[in-house]
């Protein structure tokens, strides 16, 4: 019995340590790219925020993701005064470097600046919640790691749980950690759940026009229903060919906008 | 409102009387009067002032006058010390009445002092033989607006009055407090100051004291003033003032009470220009750098001075620009004020910091100020010159501007700017290569099945464990081809007898799988077993002829021929297989 967990313990940090650790995945690097962000931050030093912003905004469109590149372009579109192309890539750069201080300290002076003053997210639902909780403090794959790891340990406790050989204090104690981990587990569960499906069928988006009039339909006959400012965050619900339909958050407020004045965070 | 010219008058007049009293000239020994013009019947007021740096008093060496008739006299002194040096002031007040009408000169006071002699200029003045004095006439006239109706010869009273009672808003003017006294006091008098609302007041330290001759009584006067800078357009009443003096052992307290005194206070005219942020008053202003050469990121000093007449304590900023390639940082100002001839004069000291990003040769724009004249009743700017300044290459990083003035302060947030630029990293890859979700992956959820499994199998495992432990019957039958095969291995090997180790390999199994000893049977009895435990007769028949072989194998002399031993070996192996497959 020993060595039926001892197998399963061994499986598993094998697995584990292979799906955290990057270096399986074959890393395609692009040539030049650091030279033209490094350019790009000379610029940026010598106030040219506009030619700093371009040379970003190109390794961007090249598919190269960093967050020290995303949150760069964000500082390049602030000092413009392009609020929501900032916020965009600072939210970008959160969701694959989720406990930075200065994404976040500068994400919430963009925030502060804006023009709308939407809903608190205290109305959203917990799915909404949860999702949002977790990304200011876990990348999408921390937290696919920690939900397996923890369902990874539960089921470690469980089995030792089963073995008679456990006797009083012992068996207590590894019941009650087993509790508290499978609550966690639950917790965890729901929480990459929401993620995904937050991710998967209401992305978030952000406003990156001055104004932008939202519609009760796609196309520009219909009746405009309210109208949104540069920076404000929105959910998208579904995309068009040149429409997004977006709601705000608490969901109340909800229609079409042109796509273009709307940036799609993921 | 007869008389509505008269307070300017007689401040103007009495601005000349207090002048000399103030405004010493370096000479020890000055005489004045307190006009020149006079009618026969008036008097005149000669004060006579010697600084020197001695305790005892001196006198002066009196000229003849033999035009004037000397009605009073009095004397006063005043004591300074001032960084150890004594400078004790004399002043010798006489009142005169003229003789005669027509040009009349009072002549030179003398004075010795450490043997010199030092000596006042004559006084020259004009006497008029006509009863009414001119305008600009003196205080002493009786029925004077400006004094309380009730001046009968009182022994105290008290007198306010301002110098303006027109002035614009934030234009300065005094507050006069006068304090007649023609008889001792006994106690000091304590003075209430009306509570100034409406006004920001700058009250003066010094009294002054001088003398006044009211309907021909010679009186003392303690004067006392505060400036005041209207902060509202109206009328607006200044409260009276008011004095105490303690009365004697037998006498109560004397109440003295001024008349209140409505000020029209006037709003600014129309047309200011922009940046004018309320400033009244006469000023010049001055920029002034700490030095002429800087470093790039160290900061500055620009001093701003602005100095002139005005509210000093309560003056808003210039008009700062942006300078290009400069942060700047407001710092501190500062404000010293002096009362000279009974103005406020003084001067605010605007600091900035102002730190450099680049270097170069600059010339700082000039900084404008925008106020109001109130004597000239128009907006003026003045300008500062262009401060010129080379900076030099100096250190990268910026030093926090607060840390440089005062290490100890509390860190205060200037402004909020977004965080820095990021350095670059050393992998620049793209997306799909980098972390991919693992939540697209298949072997992620194919993980998730894992524990299950291994949960299944330990389940499965420790239910066979335990029933192993607890089922004997059962234990006997998993185990015993196991157990015949290991007998049946020994024989074969040699370390047994072989017709002995098939012998009980058989009935052991038979034993093991039945859960009863067959050693003892009887073939006949074996039969009969074997049959209910629905064992086909052809196999119990065989069961039964092995049996009979290892006896014959035992005793009969074929036991030394090997192929009859090893025949009987697999025999009961596959009988043990074939008993296997139909027992449970």
């Amino acid at each position: 019995m020993k060595r039926v967990i001892i197998t399963f313990l061994v499986f598993s940090i094998v697995l584990i340590t292979l799906a955290i650790n990057p270096s399986f995945t074959t890393e395609k690097l692009v040539a030049g790219a650091s030279d033209t962000m490094a350019a790009a931050n000379r610029q940026y030093e010598t106030s040219q925020y506009l030619l700093a912003s371009q040379a970003y905004q190109q390794l961007v469109d090249q598919g190269i993701v960093h967050p020290n590149l995303f949150y760069n372009l964000g500082n390049a579109y602030f000092k413009q005064g392009e609020l929501g192309k900032a916020i965009l890539n600072y939210r970008r750069a959160q969701l694959i470097s989720p406990r930075d201080a200065d994404i976040s300290a500068n994400l919430n002076l963009c925030r502060g600046q804006k023009v709308d003053r939407l809903e608190n997210e205290n109305n959203e639902g917990i799915i909404t919640y949860l999702a949002g909780f977790t990304r200011q403090r876990l990348t999408l794959n921390e937290l696919a790691i920690l939900t397996l790891g923890l369902w990874f340990l539960v089921t470690i406790l469980l089995m030792i749980l089963i073995t008679p050989l456990l006797k009083g204090n012992w068996k207590e104690s590894i019941q009650y950690s087993c509790i508290i981990l499978g609550l966690l587990l639950i917790l965890c569960a729901v929480s990459l759940g929401s993620r995904l499906y937050v991710d998967h069928n209401s992305p978030d988006g952000v406003i990156q026009v001055k104004q932008v009039d939202v519609s009760s339909a796609p196309g520009g006959q219909s009746v405009k229903q309210f109208t949104l400012h540069d920076g404000a965050e929105v959910t998208i619900i579904e995309q068009r060919a040149d429409w997004v339909r977006l709601a705000l958050p608490g969901g109340k407020l909800q229609g079409w906008a042109p796509s273009n004045a709307v940036g799609i965070i993921q | 409102m007869k008389f509505r010219w008269l307070p300017y008058v007689l401040v103007l007049c009495f601005c000349v009387w207090v002048l000399p009293v103030h405004a010493q000239a370096p000479a020890p020994i000055t005489a004045s009067v307190d006009r020149d013009t006079l009618s026969i019947n008036e008097t005149i007021q000669l004060t006579v002032t010697i600084l020197t740096n001695s305790l005892a008093p001196v006198l002066p060496d009196m000229p003849a006058l033999d035009d004037f008739e000397i009605v009073g006299t009095n004397s006063g002194s005043q004591l300074n010390i001032v960084n150890g040096q004594i400078s004790s002031s004399n002043s010798y007040v006489y009142i005169l009445q003229p003789r005669k009408s027509g040009e009349l000169t009072i002549g030179a006071f003398s004075l010795t002092l450490n043997g010199q002699i030092f000596q006042t200029e004559p006084i020259k003045m004009t006497v008029t033989k006509d009863q009414s004095s001119p305008p600009g006439g003196q205080t002493t006239k009786p029925g004077n607006g400006q004094q309380p109706a009730e001046v009968n010869g009182q022994d105290f009273f008290v007198d306010a009055s301002v110098d303006n009672p027109e002035p614009y808003i934030g234009q300065m003017i005094s507050y006069i407090v006068r304090f007649y006294q023609a008889a001792n006091v006994v106690g000091q008098p304590y003075y209430d100051a009306p509570k100034f609302t409406g006004f920001w007041s700058v009250k003066e330290t010094k009294q002054s004291q001088g003398t006044d001759t009211l309907n021909g009584r010679p009186y003392q006067v303690s004067e006392l003033r505060t400036f005041l800078f209207p902060t509202a357009a109206g009328q607006v009443t200044i409260d009276p003032a008011k004095l105490t003096m303690q009365g004697g052992f037998f006498e109560p307290d004397i109440n003295l009470q001024s008349k209140p005194i409505t000020v029209n206070v006037k709003s600014l005219p129309d047309g200011a220009p922009e940046g004018f942020k309320g400033a009244v008053g006469q000023y010049e202003i001055k920029a002034n750098m700490s030095t002429t050469q800087g470093k790039v990121n160290e900061p500055l000093t620009l001093k701003i001075t602005l100095s002139g007449k005005g509210n000093f304590n309560n003056l808003p900023e210039p008009i700062w620009q942006d300078i290009p390639d400069w942060r700047t940082f407001e710092s501190k100002a500062s404000a010293q004020s002096t009362v000279q001839a009974n103005q406020i004069q003084g001067s605010r000291i605007f600091e900035r910091l102002l730190v450099p990003s680049k270097e170069g040769k600059y010339s700082l724009p000039p900084v404008q100020y925008i106020f109001f004249d109130p004597i000239k009743g128009e907006y003026q700017t003045i300008r500062t010159q262009p401060v010129q300044i080379t900076i030099l290459p100096g250190q990268a990083e910026a030093p926090s501007p607060q840390a440089v003035l005062n290490p100890q302060a509390d860190v205060k947030q200037l402004a909020e700017d977004i965080r820095y630029l990021k350095p670059v990293p050393s992998v620049l890859a793209k997306a799909e290569s980098t972390n991919p979700p693992l939540t697209v992956l298949l072997f992620y959820w194919l993980a998730w099945g894992l524990p299950l499994l291994f949960l299944a199998g330990h389940l499965f495992w420790e239910k066979y464990r335990q029933r192993l432990e607890s089922d004997s019957g059962w234990t006997r039958r998993m185990q015993a081809r196991k157990n015949a095969r290991r007998t049946l291995e020994a024989g074969r090997k040699g370390s047994d007898d072989v017709y002995h180790a098939v012998a009980l390999a058989l009935t052991d199994f038979l034993s093991d799988k039945f859960n009863q000893p067959v050693a003892g049977l009887t073939s006949q009895a074996l039969a009969e077993l074997l049959s209910q435990k629905n064992i086909s007769t052809e196999l119990s028949q065989r069961v039964q002829d092995c049996l009979f072989k290892t006896e014959v194998g035992r005793f009969a002399p074929e036991a030394g021929n090997p192929t009859y031993a090893e025949n009987l070996l697999d025999e009961a192996e596959k009988l043990i297989d074939e008993l296997e497959n139909r027992l449970p």
